[in-house]
């Protein structure tokens, strides 16, 4: 097993791992885009303590914040971590992240913000790296209506990422935005053995 | 207001990502992201296997 899966880390050692303040990492937490793996707040004396995966989805999410990314959107980006490595340790029961894209020749793979759409890419240095989703961020907590089955093959056309003016919608929103970023550069560049 | 105080006031009215916490809540949405995470999830282990397929084909290859 990984050595990352068997760690655990308190919110202090936490912050001082990331460099940010503790409650940058407690919002983080209240708003739902880390859920701590091993203990949750719940009322006074409990604490929270973490796991590698969630020291991963700290700093992806702190810096998607610095871009001023809505909590919102991080959260379908670690929802979506979460549920790809769940569905590959069906395949490779050893896979964990952060551990398995911080060995030497892991696949690069990128998280892209596009017009409010979520798109991820996964390639190896020789090839071009294959693109995955499009899904539509800006439905997130308005549409409470049920998409029909057809809805969501549309809603899920691959489209390529051009490249785009950066900039930011009304309210927050991430409408003309283009970030691009390598979880797996981030999942490297974690100091798990402080 | 000054930037942080204001930074903190947008952060409090930001909406909280309920299909994290409460995945029903956004179920077209959170389809969408299921079906992205399993097809790459499918890429990344198509890609591990290649990966030992090649090491073993040059491992034969050096005999």
């Amino acid at each position: 097993m990984n050595s990352c899966a068997t760690r655990e880390w308190t919110l202090t050692e936490a912050a001082r791992l990331l460099g940010e303040p503790q409650h940058r990492l407690i919002y983080l937490c209240e708003k739902g885009v880390v859920q701590p793996d091993l203990e949750d707040a719940k009322g006074r004396g409990s604490s929270r303590r973490f796991s590698g995966h969630n020291l991963l989805e700290f700093a992806i999410a702190l810096r998607l914040r610095m871009l001023e990314i809505p909590a919102l959107s991080i959260g379908a980006i670690t929802y979506t971590l979460r549920v790809f490595e769940h569905k590959v340790q069906q395949q490779i029961p050893d896979f964990c992240l952060p551990c398995s894209l911080r060995g030497a020749g892991a696949p690069d793979l990128r998280v892209i913000l596009e017009d409010g759409r979520l798109y991820l890419t996964l390639g190896t240095g020789q090839n071009t790296p294959k693109v995955y989703g499009g899904v539509d961020l800006k439905k997130l907590g308005r549409d409470k209506n049920k998409k029909s089955a057809g809805d969501l093959q549309r809603a899920l056309v691959l489209r390529t990422p051009s490249g785009r003016k950066m900039g930011h919608g009304a309210n927050g929103e991430i409408g003309v935005a283009r970030v691009e970023m390598s979880i797996t550069r981030i999942a490297q560049e974690l100091r798990l053995e402080v | 207001m000054g930037v942080a105080k204001a930074r903190v006031a947008s952060e409090l009215l930001e909406p909280e990502p309920t299909f994290a916490r409460d995945p029903a809540a956004d179920a077209a949405v959170t389809a969408l992201l299921d079906h992205l995470a399993e097809e790459l999830a499918r890429e990344y282990v198509r890609l591990m296997e290649k990966a030992a397929g090649d090491e073993r084909i040059d491992g034969d290859a050096s005999r």
